[in-house]
């Protein structure tokens, strides 16, 4: 049976909450909020005007605020991904070290769009709308511009970069389930661990979606709330109205326990389990029972080999919307009982909903938790909701005990995901066996 | 109601069976209209002739929500799962395959943002004439793309509502991955779900890709094509007397190379058909390594017979 333990080694992180591990670690210890009223657009005649914006002004250099920004956060993420994990960038590709990423939709440049619309007006995919002779292929032709910024931002153009700047010269996998990506992509890391084809997997996700475009189609599937920034997402609360979209990057080192001890690495903590499902229910919503996150996080237990009671802490995918947080409750429940104590909180609502980058954000969230042994917040939480009775963590909590946490992340189209982080042995003793 | 909490996986790797395929090109259906496409492919069109996605997909309800990568993708699985002998869910149930041990692997190529009604959308805004340095009309941009922008414009960009619209209609609750990793995806879709099978974590996995001058974004359109290929565990496969295609061997692959860095905007349907026909071609009685579909060197022969399809190696 495929059995190398994986172990995180590094990891990076630029979110709302701002840029590396150490600003993240004292934001969530402060219960700090990352929403904001958008800088970066004009927003009147919006019905959203705040979202989890990336303070450009704490960086050295500005972040590129177009197309190339998820490529500029993956990079910064990445970049300490790889000091902490005590790996140079930049060297010799090694064929054992791999990358598995999950990169957002670019966002269009509708500007450029708007500006040269005398270029592409008469091209059939307007003309002849709804017709059958339709083809994308048609604009670009004409805008050569954005064919390059298409070829600039796509992730196989992407993720050789990112592998190049990793010495990673093993596979690429560049991951999209919506909403889940971040954790697909690490739980694919972890399995190409196990299965000894990689020593080293560069896993995480970016995304950058505060955008007028996107904004926009989020409100048309109702999805957003349209609460002032400071309390805009409001997981699990009685009055929630919708979740916030928000923008980062989170990219961790993950290696095979044996490759890491032989290099001394530091441990930071162990990938004990993955699971992934299917809800089968519908495109935007999910099983309301929760069936789809359910099955996801008990396949998660199975892999760790843990029972739900070494689950001290979980990190809910937790949006803000109506249906998906009782629904998460509901498969909480299902797995630990309608009378569990396990503390749960969401960090979208510090953040906001990162999207591609949500679960790969949040993973790095439960390592800090971890290492913390605090228990982040989940924010603007003030009255319980009868469809979610959950231990909900409304303050920064320490928990000098916790040992084992999970980290939920589902997306559109059912897509649904966990992972399960553990705290490293203390130095001497002896994690427990994995059962597979 | 609870969940079942299934015992991880203890056992050495499970076999894993090919047993069933589908195709669709413009060539039309099935793989030998495939491998014609693939010889001479100057002469077809563009589009998969005389396709009726009512004829795959039952539901209006579901057709009405898809695009036609989507569509696609749909008939190449039904057209894999009939040949699997498994046409839809009652089918899978009766065979006794629980749904949340069937998942999907898929890989898509990249989707196109630049869809009719946006365009329509940006055609009518007022656009300042005086240069790059004044501010874009947002307001009535806003204005205009949540009247007239459709309500799922969103869903149509997400590369994983291909998985997402095919465990509708199949009812998988499995493992799910998709791939937009240009032309590797489609191999590393079937290199994930077959290794998902061997470590026993599903039973049953369908793999899926399509594109279509309608959905992709590329400069250059490319012709319509769809492939599905239904992998299962060798146990379940025998124990429901599935015809059984081939067997892949997925303990020969090393850690593989990464794909050329120029594969930019590649298409992993062309790969993914190229397994087709590589798993179509060979007798039924023969082990393939995984490796060797993936075109890598392996150390043991490429192909031997398979103890249990009739010859002893």
């Amino acid at each position: 049976m495929t059995g190398n333990a994986c172990v995180i080694t590094g990891a990076g992180i630029i979110s709302p909450l701002g840029r590396g591990l150490a600003a993240t670690s004292a934001a969530l210890a402060r219960g700090q909020g990352g929403i904001v009223t958008i800088s970066r657009f004009d927003t009147s005649g919006f019905p959203v005007r705040c979202a989890g914006e990336v303070a450009d002004s704490n960086h050295d250099a500005p972040i590129p605020q177009d197309h190339r920004r998820p490529e500029a956060l993956a990079r910064i993420a990445l970049e300490e991904a790889l000091a902490s994990a005590g790996l140079a960038p930049d060297t010799a590709p090694d064929p054992r070290r791999a990358l598995s990423f999950a990169l957002g939709k670019p966002t269009l440049d509708l500007e450029l769009l708007a500006r040269q619309r005398s270029r592409w007006s008469q091209t059939s995919l307007t003309r002849a709308r709804p017709g059958p002779a339709r083809s994308p292929a048609e604009v670009l032709q004409v805008l050569p511009e954005l064919q390059r910024q298409r070829e600039q931002t796509d992730a196989s153009a992407v993720l050789p970069r990112l592998a190049a700047h990793a010495g990673a010269g093993g596979e690429r996998y560049s991951s999209y389930t919506a909403c889940a990506s971040g954790n697909d992509a690490i739980g694919l890391g972890k399995r190409l661990i196990e299965r000894g084809h990689a020593d080293v997997v560069i896993a995480g996700a970016s995304d950058c979606q505060v955008h007028p475009l996107s904004l926009l189609e989020f409100e048309l599937l109702s999805a957003l709330s349209h609460e002032p920034a400071a309390t805009a997402c409001r997981p699990f609360d009685r009055q929630r109205t919708g979740f916030v979209v928000g923008e980062g990057a989170a990219v961790v080192v993950l290696e095979a326990a044996a490759h890491a001890q032989r290099r001394h690495a530091p441990v930071l903590a162990h990938l004990a389990g993955y699971g992934s499902s299917l809800d089968s229910y519908g495109l935007t919503k999910c099983h309301p029972q929760g069936r789809g996150a359910a099955l996801a996080m008990a396949a998660a237990l199975a892999d760790a080999g843990l029972d739900p009671g070494a689950i001290g802490y979980i990190n809910a995918h937790g949006t803000g919307t109506v249906l998906n947080d009782a629904a998460e409750a509901a498969a909480i429940t299902r797995i630990w009982g309608a009378s569990a104590q396990v503390a749960v909180s969401s960090t979208k609502s510090a953040t906001g909903h990162l999207l591609t980058a949500a679960s790969a954000v949040e993973a790095v969230f439960t390592l800090l938790c971890l290492q913390d042994r605090l228990l982040p917040a989940n924010l603007n939480f003030r009255q319980s909701d009868p469809d979610c009775t959950l231990n909900i963590v409304a303050v920064p909590t320490p928990a000098p005990a916790l040992d084992a946490a999970m980290s939920n992340g589902f997306g559109f189209g059912g897509q649904n995901s966990s992972l399960i982080l553990r705290r490293p042995a203390p130095l001497g003793g002896r994690r427990p066996a994995r059962t597979a | 109601m609870s969940t079942r909490l299934t015992p991880a996986p203890t056992r050495g790797l499970q076999r894993v069976a090919v047993t069933g395929l589908g195709t669709l090109t413009p060539a039309g259906v099935g793989l030998a209209a495939c491998r014609a496409w693939e010889q001479a492919p100057a002469g077809y069109g563009q589009r998969v002739p005389d396709f009726d996605p009512a004829h795959y997909i039952p539901s209006p309800k579901l057709r009405r929500s898809m695009h036609r990568s989507f569509e696609l993708v749909a008939a190449a699985a039904v057209e894999a799962m009939r040949a699997a002998g498994l046409p839809n869910a009652a089918s899978i149930a009766a065979a006794g395959i629980a749904a949340e041990r069937a998942g999907i692997a898929s890989a898509l190529a990249d989707l196109s943002p630049l869809s009719g009604d946006l365009l329509h959308v940006l055609e009518q805004i007022e656009v300042p004439v005086g240069g790059a340095d004044q501010p874009m009309a947002w307001a009535q941009f806003a204005e205009l793309a949540l009247h007239q922008l459709h309500p799922f414009r969103r869903l149509t960009l997400l590369a994983n509502m291909a998985v997402a619209h095919t465990s509708l209609l199949f009812g998988l609750q499995g493992p799910s991955f998709t791939f937009t990793s240009g032309a590797a995806g489609g191999m590393q879709a079937i290199t994930q779900a077959a290794w998902t099978i061997a470590e026993g974590r599903a039973d049953l996995m369908l793999c899926h890709t399509a594109e279509s001058p309608d959905q992709t974004f590329a400069a250059a359109p490319p012709p319509e094509a769809a492939g599905a290929l239904v992998l299962e565990s060798w146990e379940t496969a025998q124990r429901r007397q599935a015809p059984i295609l081939v067997e892949l061997l997925v303990e020969l692959l090393p850690g593989a190379p990464p794909p050329p860095a120029g594969d930019f905007g590649l298409s992993p349907v062309p790969g993914f058909l190229a397994v087709l026909l590589q798993v179509d071609a060979v007798p039924a009685t023969t082990a393939i390594p995984l490796a060797a579909l993936r075109g890598l060197p392996v150390q043991a022969p490429q192909r031997r017979p398979v103890p249990g399809l009739g010859e002893v190696s």
